[in-house]
Formats: C-alpha cells, structure tokens, sequence
C-alpha cells in the first residue's frame, strides 16, 4: 500500500484499484485537486486499510483479483454503514453498476476515466451528510421476498395503531402511501401490509426510486428488450413485471423523474408495462405500495410531484411515527437486533447494560430504527460478547448522529426552559451555559440544530459542552 | 504481431498528452512506464486466451484494455475491448477469435506508440 506523499492529517479517501497505470493517474488527479488519499491494490490491502482508518469515501473499482468489488463494498458498509463508496466499472459492466446502486454504493462512474466527472463524484462524496438523514442509499431494489426480514418491532402506543391500520387495509387492493423520516421502517410496514394480504404468497418487489440514476430508473421499473439501449445486452423484465401477482413497493416515490411519473401515472391507470424499446404492451396485476420520507403533498405544490398521481397514490396514508415518539421501542428493537446479530457474527451478548438502556431512551435517534441497527451491529462485530458497556459504543456515537456527547448527556437532562428573572445576577458565562443546555433541550439534543439557532458553528458549541462536562465532572 | 504506426484516428494524441500534463513532469515517465507495463501484461494474458479460449480471463483482460485503452484515448483498442467484454459477460458466447486477432493488433500498435513516448521521457534532460 502507498500513501500520499506529505500526509499530515488523517486521510478521508480510499482508493482501490489494481491497474498500476489507473491507480496513478486517479492518485495524480485526486492529490492535485487537494485531497488525500490512501491506495490499495487489492481487495485483501482494501480492507485492511478500511478496518484501520474508516475513511469518508472509498472508490472501488468493481475488478479486484482477490474478491468481488460488490462483496468487498457490502462488507465495508456492514462494518461502517455511513461510508460513502463510488464504484468505478467498465462500460460493458453497466448492470453490475446497477446492481451495486440496489447495494448501497453512492455513486458508479463508467471507465473510460474522465477527470471532470471524477472529481465531481469525490466532491459530492465529501459534502457532509445533514443530521438525521443517512449518508448511504439504502439499496434501489431487492430481490422478491415472501416475509419480513425482521419481525415488524414495537408495542408503544404508536405502534399498536399502525399494527391495528395494516390489518385493516391488508386485505384491500387500495394503493397504500407511506411517509415518515428516514429508518422509521416504511419498508417493513410494506412488508407488512404485503404479508397479511391475500398476496403474501406473491413476490414483494421493493425499488428505491432515488437511489438509480433517471435513465436508468425506466428500465429498472418496465424492463428493457435488447439492444434498446448500450450495456441492454439481454431481455430483461422490470420491477413491476416481476412483481405480478404480489407488491410493487415504490420507495422514495418523491424523487422519481416527471417524464417516468407521466409514465407510472400510466401503468396505474392500465395495469400494463411497455419495457424500454419494446412495443408489446404486458399486463401485470400489482398492488402498489409507495413511501417517502418528503412531505408528498409539499412536492406537489414545488411542482416536483404530479397531482394526478399523487391522488392516485395518496389513497391510504400510513405515517410510521419516529423513534423518540416510540417509548421504550427502542430499547425492544436494540435488544431484540442484539440477539440476532450475536448469532449471524458467533458472538455472545447477555443484553444491554442499565447505563446504556437509560442512554438509549435519551438519545433523540434522528437515524431512527436504522441507526439503532448500526449502532448494535457495530458493537456485535467488534466486540467480543457480555453485557453491552457504554464503552464499547461507537465513539462517534453523538458526534455523527449530531447528538450531545455521552459525557455532557447527564448535565443536559432535566433542562428547562430558563426564566428571565432567574438568570438576572448570574456571571454571564453561567448564563451562557443555561441558555445553551436550553436550546440543545429544546431541539432534542441535537448539536447541529442547536447551533444553527445559536449562530455558532457547531464545532464551538462541542468545545464549550466539552469544557462544561469537564468541570462538572472535577 | 504489427507494431506499425498508429493512426490517427485509432488515438487521441491530444488526450494523450492532456493526461501526461495532468501527470506533470515529475510523474509523465512512471506513467507511461506503467502504462507500457499494464499493456504488456494484458497482451502476453490474450496470447495465453488465443490458445485456451479462457472467457473468464478474457472478460478479465477485457476489462482492464477498457480502462486504459479509454483513459488514453486509444479510441479503436477501446471499441475493440469493449465488443471483447460485451461478449465475454454473456453466458454461453461464441468464443470471438477474429475479434480477439483485430484486438491484439490493436494493443500492440497502442504499445509502441506508449514506448516511443516512454524513450522521449527517458532521453529528457
């Protein structure tokens, strides 16, 4: 492995590739645009270089000579799932391209290199992630499903009502609609709907609509015939085609390009798909389920969102609560996440410690179920087993969540909101402390927010709860 | 196998020499040696496909020549590549000898060019 010449600070780009001549012209590139990079020739070095230094992005090209490009990105999204990964790939491998957009990977560039759309993929890699979205697609598609990977969690109050309204609308045709913030679970609640309908026997076919590039989405949904386009080298059915007889779920309906909504609009009203460059109509029998995690009807009224189809779809809503609206779910998903990851990694957790259940309730989860899977994941695989400690949670816990750190958690709780006359003959550095714990109160713990209201940059406001919980500690 | 002079509209001289001024004068010389490198290596592994009709080497050294062929604007070896890596990911092809002969003749005028600018770098002051 090699390194850029003059590291100074710790590297946020790994590059693997196993040309000689391709990694130095990629190295060259990057190092004069000003970024650092890490270099691995292998999927072996790759790794190694991953598990030791967890970079931001990671440019992978799809041909390694010691393992699949697409397995070595899957296991480097399991260990670190906000890693953003561009796959590079050759031109006749632009299903492979696909198929590594439903697994997770940011971005895909097709060789030949171009030095402008290379930098401009790394460059919109390296934005940072807004707190509480999640920095990885989820996958576009998944393959058919007969029933819920993980039992649909939850016994809050909240959730005893989405349980009761998917038992009443799972023997329906109706279109059912979907919203919610991001890792709420909208999925598993198609899942749902899906498996107690009289359809569970059917396929369940999810396609992220955000998550493939708009020229390829048509394909993905309708299928293509052969040499309908370059890479078309095979007939292939689309989403909704393999879906008959069972569900279509449509996440992230939001994002699908206006020319495809004219042409889902269409599919709705006749229940037949036309596959990109045939002229055959198919008629399919689909149920459609849709989720986002936009506010649909806002879209409509920006123009992003065809009305038509959005009365067409928006027949009956589901909204799946947050987690921090949940009660103790959260605690139920973690332990319950903790059993099965400790059997799938041959690791042995007793459940989870009392200051890690407390914390747990605490944490506002802006990443929801999805973030507590990750957190618990993280554990699993790089601890050994026993009781889950505080310690063994990922040290960048708060910080990439944009929650309060760990150690300035207990000083937050039981915050209220300050009265006037009760700051009035304070020291103003202790009025500073009171209205800024007030503020952090009042936006959930959450950091970036907080110092958004503060016009500080968030950076500052973690030195000063880092200063304070220093002192309180002392 | 042809190292003839290569025409121009087999390579994009000007994107050739763009990537060896991304590369700049301290970086143009390892550049192109490991070009030269990669391409030999690719061309003695299509020899050994010639004799043994191998379609997951094929598809393998395919996939490199694309890369590299395209970086450097070697425009025919590309196109050549390209149509080799097509046919190499479907199951069951026709193993595509005269595509692969028009192929090697391709890579090996891509290598002397390489070289001739490989013995230009060498003799620089």
């Amino acid at each position: 492995m090699k390194q850029g010449p003059g590291r100074s600070k710790p590297t946020s780009i790994l590059l693997i590739e196993d040309i000689p001549s391709l990694q130095l012209i990629y190295r060259t590139v990057l190092q004069g645009a000003g970024h650092e990079i890490r270099v691995a020739s292998t999927a072996a070095e790759g790794m190694a270089a991953f598990a030791e230094t967890p970079p931001q992005v990671v440019l992978l090209d799809l041909g390694l000579p010691d393992k699949d490009g697409l397995d070595l990105m899957r296991d480097m999204l399991t260990l670190r799932p906000q890693t953003r990964v561009i796959v590079i790939t050759a031109n006749g491998s632009i299903n492979r391209a696909v198929e590594a957009m439903r697994a997770g990977a940011h971005e895909f560039l097709v060789k030949p290199f171009d030095e402008g759309r290379f930098l401009g993929a790394v460059d919109h890699a390296l934005i940072p992630v807004p707190p509480g979205k999640p920095a990885t697609r989820e996958p576009a598609t998944r393959l058919p499903t007969a029933a819920p990977v993980r039992p649909f969690l939850g016994s809050s109050e909240a959730m005893q009502r989405i349980h009761a309204k998917i038992t009443s609308v799972a023997s329906s045709m109706a279109t059912v609609f979907i919203t919610g913030e991001s890792g709420t679970g909208k999925e598993l609640c198609a899942l749902a709907v899906h498996g107690s309908s009289a359809r569970a026997k059917g396929p369940f076919i999810a396609l992220n609509c955000g998550a493939i590039p708009h020229d390829l989405l048509e394909s993905e949904v309708f299928g293509h015939v052969k040499g309908s386009f370059t890479g078309a080298i095979s007939d292939r059915p689309g989403a909704a085609t393999a879906a008959d007889g069972g569900t279509l779920f449509l996440d992230e309906v939001c994002e699908m390009a206006p020319t495809l909504q004219t042409k889902l609009l269409r599919f709705l009203q006749t229940s037949t798909v036309l596959p990109v460059g045939s002229n055959k109509p198919q008629k399919v029998n689909v149920r459609i389920i849709c989720a986002t995690n936009r506010d649909p009807l806002d879209a409509v009224r920006r123009g992003q969102f065809r009305e038509d189809l959005y009365y067409r779809l928006f027949v009956i809503p589901i909204h799946m609560p947050p987690l921090r609206d949940r009660g103790d779910d959260v605690i139920e998903i973690a332990e319950s996440a903790l059993d099965q990851f400790s059997k799938e990694e041959g690791r042995h957790f007793h459940g989870l410690s009392r200051e890690v259940t407390e914390l747990f309730r605490h944490l506002p989860w802006p990443g929801n179920v999805r973030q507590v899977l990750n957190v618990i994941r993280n554990v699993v695989v790089l601890n050994e087993g026993g009781m889950v400690m505080q310690s063994m949670l990922p040290g960048d816990l708060a910080a990439e969540a944009g929650l309060v750190p760990m150690h300035v958690a207990p000083i937050l709780r039981g915050t209220a909101a300050p009265e006037i006359d009760g700051l009035l003959g304070l020291p103003l550095s202790e009025v500073e402390r009171i209205i800024v714990m007030a503020t952090l109160a009042r936006h959930g713990g959450s950091v970036p927010k907080a110092a958004r209201v503060l016009e500080l940059s968030p950076s500052t406001l973690y030195r000063k709860l880092e200063g304070w919980a220093k002192a309180t500690a002392s | 196998m042809s190292g003839a002079t290569i025409r121009s509209q087999d390579f994009d001289e000007k994107r050739f020499a763009g990537l060896l001024e991304l590369a700049g004068p301290d970086t143009a010389l390892e550049l192109v040696e490991r070009l030269e490198d990669d391409l030999r290596a690719v061309e003695a592994a299509l020899s050994v496909v010639a004799r043994t009709a191998d379609m997951p080497t094929l598809q393998a050294q395919s996939h490199v020549l694309l890369g590299v062929a395209g970086t450097i604007g070697a425009n025919r070896l590309f196109e050549l590549a390209k149509g080799l890596n097509d046919v190499a990911h479907v199951a069951g092809s026709p193993f595509p000898g005269a595509m692969l002969v028009k192929t090697e003749v391709a890579l090996a005028r891509v290598i002397a060019r390489i070289h001739a600018a490989r013995t230009q770098l060498t003799r620089a002051p």
